[in-house]
């Protein structure tokens, strides 16, 4: 793993953006900004399930989950991105840094748990009393980005 | 010296007295700016979305307006008390002679004017326009400035850390 972390951060792009005094920055402005999008797409999904409707054009829980799923691939694809450039250039310092960890074990749980939600989005139409579960989810999936969120403002603290 | 300086010292106290020299509750106080801050400019760019006739097209204008703006309120009266705890942690040699954060609370001014000229001007003549898939062209103009504007605020406040 050593070896491997260490060819990731001898990429001419990992020294490019390690080196730059501007690059860095701008790809964390970028994965900060998309994240915004990616997160309150999929809280707006969270809000839906919770019985909160934003708009008269998503009324059904299957319609929204589509109209997010847009959106959210699209974000999605770009905090990808400009995340693992990030992660190249200091690709030793992060695999190690216990915040870093916990982010992405949080992406992970967050993601199986959405694409979860999402394949069970259509059946929740049709039962509309499912009032207190649905709500639930809706709690841990808020829950679980606020952890994301407060997981990658650590790594720079831990 | 710039005119932040003005406000620094009595901050300073005010940060010693609830910060402290605590290590976690600076970044526990910045997720929740970070957190507010996803609501803050997703609900604000989803109206400026709208006034550009990209998204939700079928909605009232007027309607999104009043679903959405308690949001914004919300986001924004928690981004302001967690962001002056944030800025009393050390306004003297961090955040006042910062260049990027002189620029942001700018850039945060401009979006505020911005926004009460679309109140009191474009938004008025509401009723004229408020199904309209395509608003008309200043509603448009204040949509783009906005989206701009925000967007230079989470890159000027990310860049508060990097100078």
């Amino acid at each position: 793993m050593a070896e491997f972390l260490k060819h990731i951060q001898g990429l001419s792009i990992s020294h490019i953006v390690r080196s730059s005094l501007w690059v860095f920055p701008a790809l964390e402005c970028l994965h900060l900004y998309s994240m915004i999008f990616l997160i309150a797409s999929v809280a707006t999904f969270d809000m839906r399930l919770m019985g909160f409707k934003l708009v008269r054009e998503a009324q059904s829980i299957s319609k929204t989950a589509g109209l997010v799923l847009k959106l959210a691939s699209i974000c999605i694809a770009v905090n990808f991105v400009t995340g693992a450039l990030l992660f190249g250039s200091k690709a030793s310092d992060y695999y190690v840094n216990w915040a870093f960890q916990l982010k992405l074990l949080l992406i992970v749980i967050a993601g199986a748990y959405h694409w979860m939600l999402f394949k069970r989005a259509a059946k929740w139409d049709e039962v509309p009393a499912s009032g207190k579960m649905s709500g639930m989810a809706g709690i841990a999936s808020l829950l679980l980005w606020v952890g994301v969120i407060a997981a990658s403002r650590w790594i720079a603290f831990a | 010296m710039n005119y932040l300086t003005p406000f620094c010292p009595a901050t300073e106290r005010f940060a010693i007295f609830i910060m402290g020299d605590s290590t976690w509750l600076f970044p526990a106080v910045e997720t929740i700016h970070l957190a507010a801050m996803v609501l803050l400019v997703a609900s604000i760019s989803a109206f400026d979305l709208r006034l550009l006739g990209f998204i939700l097209k079928g909605e009232r204008v007027s309607q999104l307006m009043r679903r959405l703006l308690p949001l914004t309120w919300i986001a924004f009266g928690t981004m302001a008390v967690t962001g002056v705890l944030l800025f009393s942690s050390d306004p003297v040699h961090k955040y006042c002679p910062n260049a990027s954060f002189q620029l942001k609370l700018v850039l945060i001014a401009l979006a505020g004017l911005n926004m009460s000229l679309f109140h009191f001007t474009v938004y008025r003549s509401v009723a004229k326009w408020d199904t309209d898939q395509s608003p008309p062209f200043w509603a448009k103009m204040v949509g783009t400035i906005s989206v701009v504007l925000w967007a230079g605020v989470v890159v000027t406040g990310r860049w508060i850390g990097f100078i």
